[in-house]
């Protein structure tokens, strides 16, 4: 007993790196962010929500976050299902689904851009099948191929998720049902939903505060000038926070202020679910 | 078996979505980086060049900037792994109590992007006067990281039974030397993971490179863009040579590393036996 008192002495030097992080780079700069946000009362909060271009911002970005977030969970609980029942060689399709996610974003979004320019693959197609004129993509229809293009990035994150998942199922489940003559959406609704259900629930809520607050996918496919039909909530924070100290109102600090409550509020719904499930 | 066959028909088109970009990206950096020569001609073996990737290696910032990214994201990949692996085994043996409450602040970490983080970093750069320096740019990745890391770690380290812990203390060992010696080999898996995790985010980073760095300090994603992508005349080539590039280097970092575990791991494994 007394050799394990010892050996604990300082042991508190251990968790010193996380509270100097957590203090430091992340409690501190919210502090000033927050009190900034004050600094001229509560005019800051009242600029941004009385600015035209603040609520069209959100609401592109919740549609934004609403169309990605479902194409991403459909397409990637398909895929995951489709390979997880296949019998094909799983490691070469599991590589090539999941490249997109694993892939620098700068990357991605520069070979979406060669595809949808007036000469790329995509344009070209759609016009000649669709007759829609290739230079649409990146102006009128910019915001339906920004979409595209996030759903196409991230919905291997949802496949993996869900791959993972049915692999940890009694296989001998799957083999009965398929006995039992079940037809692929018995399966799908006995076997496979019932299993997924949780997973698919968390990665809603991850997905949701990922694509809201998703920044590199958007600038970076908006290019030198931001067409507004891609300004989303986050390219409207960068752009309000780049003229930071410029303005004095605080407005840079509180619109800052305001999302990171919003994240707080999800978080805690987020909490409040886990609990209930874990108590039924 | 009729069946199967109509899975594969699904999958074939979504493998071909998938890939599509990369090729065209491929080929895209062997033609010629003029805009005429871009688009759905198809490129014959007359057209093809290695211009643009000569071109990139005469372009001193693009060196710049990888070289940057590299130390960028090694630095920050290191620190995060250290302070995460240290403090999650301080936690889960000494401070039991405060776990639960850690991780609910880890996963609050873990869903605020950096662009809601950048501007409060900014803040306090500015104040210790690293506005604009690599290391700034290191602690900010460090910062950002460090969540998620510690939550993977977390999980990791409970999964270590404590009777090494008690073990190891018997014989007289310090909590340190029962990390490093006992514990650590055992979380390999994890420390892999959480270093592989932090590498890539520092690599493929663009908001806080862009916010936090000036023209010298820049990482690829923010600069490339910068320097390629925003002027005048787009030069599509050069960056197609320069996004192959970036990609071929991270996947043989992570290839290398993968090497390196699997090694040490064979090793680790037949030491014990």
């Amino acid at each position: 007993m007394i050799i394990n008192l010892v050996s604990k002495t300082n042991s508190w030097f251990s968790i010193i790196p996380a509270i100097i992080i957590t203090v430091f780079l992340l409690l501190i700069p919210w502090l000033f962010v927050f009190i900034e946000s004050f600094s001229n009362g509560i005019s800051g909060y009242i600029n941004i929500f009385s600015d035209s271009q603040f609520g069209n911002s959100l609401l592109l970005s919740i549609e934004y976050t609403l169309i990605t977030v479902i194409f991403q969970i459909l397409l990637g609980t398909i895929a995951a299902v489709l390979v997880y029942d296949n019998g094909i060689n799983t490691k070469m399709l599991t590589v090539a689904l999941f490249a997109p996610y694993a892939i620098p974003t700068i990357v991605t979004v520069v070979s979406w851009g060669f595809l949808i320019e007036d000469m790329g693959l995509y344009a070209y197609f759609m016009n000649v099948v669709f007759r829609i004129p290739a230079t649409m993509w990146k102006n009128e229809l910019a915001f339906l191929s920004l979409c595209i293009l996030s759903i196409w990035q991230f919905y291997p994150f949802v496949f993996i998720s869900v791959l993972a998942q049915l692999r940890r199922i009694n296989p001998n489940l799957y083999k009965i049902a398929q006995i039992d003559g079940a037809n692929f959406w018995e399966q799908f609704k006995i076997v496979i939903f019932p299993s997924i259900r949780s997973t698919l629930f968390a990665i809603l809520i991850v997905r949701i505060a990922f694509m809201f607050t998703k920044f590199d996918v958007a600038w970076l496919f908006a290019g030198k000038t931001v067409v507004s039909g891609v300004q989303v909530l986050p390219i409207y924070v960068y752009n309000t926070n780049s003229s930071i100290g410029n303005r004095s109102d605080g407005a840079a600090a509180a619109i800052l202020s305001a999302l990171f409550l919003a994240i707080l509020i999800v978080i805690v719904f987020y909490f409040k679910l886990l609990l209930k499930k874990i108590k039924v | 078996m009729r069946n199967k066959n109509i899975k594969s028909f699904i999958l074939i088109p979504l493998v071909v979505f998938n890939l599509i970009p990369f090729i065209w990206l491929c080929i895209g950096s062997f033609l010629p980086n003029t805009y005429s020569d871009r688009g759905i001609s198809i490129p014959t073996f007359d057209r093809l060049t290695f211009n643009n990737y000569f071109e990139l290696s005469n372009n001193l910032s693009f060196f710049i900037y990888l070289k940057n990214t590299i130390i960028v994201s090694f630095f920050s990949s290191f620190f995060v792994t250290s302070a995460s692996t240290l403090s999650a085994y301080g936690l889960t043996r000494f401070f039991k109590r405060y776990i639960s409450i850690s991780e609910i602040f880890v996963i609050f970490g873990y869903l605020l992007s950096p662009i809601i983080l950048v501007f409060p970093y900014a803040v306090i750069l500015k104040y210790l006067g690293l506005m604009g320096s690599l290391f700034g740019l290191i602690l900010a990745n460090t910062a950002f990281c460090f969540p998620f890391s510690f939550f993977l770690m977390l999980r990791y380290m409970q999964n270590i039974s404590e009777k090494y812990d008690q073990s190891a203390s018997m014989d007289g060992a310090t909590w340190w030397q029962t990390l490093i010696y006992i514990i650590l080999p055992r979380a390999l898996p994890g420390v892999v993971a959480v270093s592989i995790f932090s590498f890539i985010l520092a690599w493929n980073d663009v908001a806080l490179s862009k916010i936090l760095a000036n023209q010298d300090t820049m990482t690829l994603a923010a600069g490339v863009k910068e320097k390629i992508l925003d002027i005048e005349q787009t030069q599509y080539g050069l960056f197609a040579a320069a996004s192959i590039l970036v990609t071929l280097i991270a996947i043989l970092v992570f290839g290398f590393m993968q090497f390196w575990i699997d090694e040490r791991l064979k090793k680790e494994s037949s030491s014990h036996i």
